[in-house]
């Protein structure tokens, strides 16, 4: 057993910064993840205060138990067909792990040990807020914090199992999820769309849901409670652990589940030995054809390209070809207008909207249009990652006969296209929720200034102090403070665009010049500040 | 050429890698640079290529002041670095239209050049796939290959032969010599003394920052029955 505890303690260690150097900036990265969870989790506790009262007007409040472990057993279910295949699959510790002298059920058991904790991240932020509710409104006794601790500890196995019992059999038999890059194309892909679709879901169906509903929903033999229920096993026995936590009916229940969690385990392990290692042959980095370029392939591949168009044609291709660049580089881009048309739509507020919209002074809706554009192209982590994602072949950019400015302008124009497309986009999206055809036209071509002037500054933020030191590239993006501070810094850009206008009520002229000199004239100093300041610090900056 | 003059680097002011180094790597020359780990060779390879900036001193490579004139200094080198994991997301042949694009290589020239060098390193087949999809020593390789892309007077080659097959590393070595041949320099960096005593006219040893021997591989010996390793491992021995 110590062994798996030990190899867990490495799994978890591995997938986290071990860039020391960061300690601060990583409080602040905690801080800020709390700050936003705490939000999720703060609003789902007073989701269940409500449906607490609600529910007990028909002496049917215990209905919340069995709801707030079905819906979080959801949840690991489905995140945790990612993470099975991430850690079990495709983590790089897998080739070391199988030249030690370890037995096949210890590295299962640690493998399942870390997706568990994985796991507790997500509880922290559905089931506890629930637990809490619940606990507070039913005026919780200790034995109900303690069998809610067990029941939060052990409850990600179930789910986990599931989701690992699926994945082994797809990987044994089949090549689907061997390929990492495609995976996590798809996956990522996959996994934004569900997010986006369950927020318009409860965007459009729970304002409008009545309690009769609600009632249907959450009690009842064919209720959805009832459901997950029986999808999940041992979630009655949870729930009921926690209703008669006062009696021995509750540790009578709260024994069932452990039995339940502890056949998944064995379940797991025994099926792990027959399925996991065979399952791990053929997992590829990426695809390889290993066949000869025709003549025309050649020809078209090879042609002559001016030095900067080459460069920002290499930023491109590198941020659309990985996984985690495309999704939090490129896609992110699309998402914003994407997710304000469908979330208006959605919500049946686009006939509110259009002739508020139609009507607004169209001064103030082009700076509301470019404030907003300076937040996505400060939101998408293309310029202030550009140097963190070079990582530890930073030093190519030093040997290559191509000046340091004449780079950065490259890696800013990457960052400039991929964000001018968002902008267009939501010119577009303007226009349809019936802004005037040159109101959008003007908004767009401001917006790409301000877009210029918002590349530059992710690209200072990140020359002065770039994070070179990673092992995968998601510790270069994701967990790199430098797109938080370009995010807060699109925010006071919006800010600066947004507020003189809209507090001043500046006519649309003055509002146009006002716009055009803030955004030009920032766009001068900060692409100024690149390649004089920015530059010289990389040239000379040791690697 | 290359030259360094008084040349001294210092990291985080305090660590001096390269402590007042001064040697001349003449052209039509194969040059070894060997010493053990630490020494100071990358270190001197990143100031020779422009990666890093000496605190003092003077580097010239084709005549080309690094500092005054670094572009023109780097137009004339060719360098692979000991970590062949650049650009993974490429395939090998947009690395190598990159790099043929950077270093201003001609589009007829281009593929004659990337045509001969996939041939000679058993690569043809693999230049449409992703470099990600490559073994450690076809990385290596696809480097190689993007260096000598432009044709340059000076190879700067770090480590060259790690994870190259046998083929591969003879292909290596035949075209250092034929590139010397014709009067050019080549300069590499190598912990394997036999590579060193097979393909080198003239070995540098370097240990602690410091030049500890400079010039042929005979003069190294000192005698022809002793071993270029117990000469290297005296001389570093005290280092």
């Amino acid at each position: 057993m110590h062994k798996i505890w030990a190899l867990t303690k490495i799994m978890l260690k591995g997938g986290s910064s071990s860039d020391n150097n960061k300690k601060k900036s990583r409080w602040w990265l905690v801080l800020l993840l709390l700050f936003a969870f705490g939000s999720i989790a703060f609003s789902i506790m007073f989701m269940t205060f409500g449906l607490f009262d609600l529910l007990s007007t028909m002496g049917a409040a215990e209905a919340i138990l069995p709801l707030a472990f079905g819906a979080t057993s959801i949840v690991i279910f489905f995140f945790g067909i990612f993470y099975v295949v991430s850690v079990m699959y495709h983590a790089n510790d897998i080739q070391i792990m199988l030249g030690l002298p370890l037995r096949p059920y210890e590295i299962l058991g640690a493998k399942l040990m870390t997706l568990v904790v994985y796991e507790y991240i997500f509880e922290a932020f559905i089931l506890l807020p629930m637990l809490v509710a619940y606990g507070i409104k039913s005026g919780a006794d200790i034995l109900f914090i303690v069998y809610s601790t067990m029941l939060f500890a052990l409850l990600p196995i179930i789910g986990l199992v599931m989701a690992a019992i699926i994945v082994m059999l797809v990987m044994r038999f089949t090549r689907f999820g061997k390929n990492k890059q495609v995976f996590n194309f798809v996956g990522g892909i996959i996994a934004l769309g569900l997010a986006i679709g369950v927020n318009i879901a409860i965007q459009s169906s729970v304002s409008s849901m009545s309690a009769e509903q609600i009632i249907a929903l959450t009690t009842g033999q064919s209720s959805l409670t009832e459901l997950l229920s029986r999808i999940f096993p041992g979630i009655g026995f949870a729930a009921n652990a926690l209703i008669g936590s006062a009696s021995l009916t509750g540790l009578w229940n709260l024994l069932l589940f452990v039995v339940c969690a502890a056949a998944a385990v064995i379940l797991f392990l025994g099926l792990g030995q027959l399925l996991y290692f065979k399952g791990l042959a053929g997992v590829t980095e990426a695809a390889a054809r290993r066949k000869n370029l025709s003549l025309e392939e050649l020809d078209k591949s090879t042609a002559s390209t001016p030095v900067a168009r080459a460069y920002v044609i290499k930023e491109l291709r590198l941020l659309m070809r990985s996984p985690i660049a495309f999704l939090n580089c490129v896609l992110i881009n699309f998402i914003w207008p994407v997710l304000i048309l469908v979330m208006l739509i959605g919500g049946g507020q686009i006939d509110t909207l259009k002739p508020f919209i139609t009507t607004m002074n169209s001064g103030l809706l082009i700076a509301i249009l470019v404030g907003f554009g300076a937040f996505i192209s400060s939101a998408n982590a293309i310029t202030s990652t550009a140097i963190s994602r070079e990582g530890k072949t930073l030093y190519f950019t030093k040997y290559i006969p191509v000046s340091m400015s004449k780079q950065l302008d490259a890696k800013a124009m990457s960052g400039i296209l991929l964000s001018g497309i968002g902008i267009l986009m939501l010119a577009v999206v303007a226009v349809l929720l019936g802004a005037g055809i040159l109101t959008a036209v003007i908004a767009f071509v401001l917006g790409m200034v301000t877009v210029v002037a918002g590349s530059y500054a992710g690209l200072l933020i990140d020359a002065a102090r770039p994070k070179l030191s990673w092992m995968n590239e998601q510790q270069a993006i994701k967990q790199n403070m430098n797109v938080m501070l370009h995010m807060l810094l699109g925010v006071l850009l919006a800010a600066l665009i947004i507020v003189p206008v809209a507090v001043a009520g500046f006519a649309e002229v003055v509002a146009v010049i006002y716009v055009a000199v803030v955004a030009v004239v920032l766009a001068a100093v900060l692409r100024q500040r690149v390649v004089s300041g920015a530059a010289i610090k990389l040239e000379q900056m040791d690697v | 050429m290359i030259e360094l003059i008084n040349v001294s680097k210092t990291y985080g002011g305090r660590v001096k890698a390269v402590d007042d180094i001064s040697l001349n790597v003449d052209s039509g020359c194969i040059y070894g640079f060997l010493g053990p780990n630490g020494a100071g060779k990358t270190t001197t390879i990143k100031l020779i290529t422009g990666i890093i900036q000496p605190d003092s001193g003077t580097i010239r490579v084709e005549g080309h002041d690094t500092k005054n004139d670094a572009l023109g200094a780097k137009m004339n080198i060719g360098f692979v670095p000991d970590d062949p994991n650049v650009f993974l997301g490429l395939k090998g042949i947009e690395y190598l239209a990159f790099m043929a694009n950077i270093y201003g290589v001609s589009a007829g020239d281009r593929k004659t050049i990337i045509d001969g060098l996939a041939k000679r390193f058993e690569m043809t087949s693999a230049l449409g796939d992703k470099i990600q999809s490559y073994s450690h020593g076809m990385r290596q390789k696809i480097v190689i290959m993007g260096a000598l892309l432009h044709q340059p007077k000076v190879w700067i080659l770090d480590e060259p032969m790690t994870g190259l097959d046998p083929k591969s590393a003879f292909e290596l070595k035949t075209m250092m010599r034929e590139h010397a041949d014709k009067g050019n320099t080549v300069f590499f960096s190598t912990h394997v003394l036999e590579v060193a005593e097979k393909v080198c006219d003239k070995v540098a040893v370097v240990g602690s920052g410091h030049i500890l021997f400079a010039g042929g591989i005979q003069e190294m010996k000192k005698s022809d029955d002793s071993s270029l390793e117990k000469m290297f491992l005296e001389m570093t021995q005290n280092a």
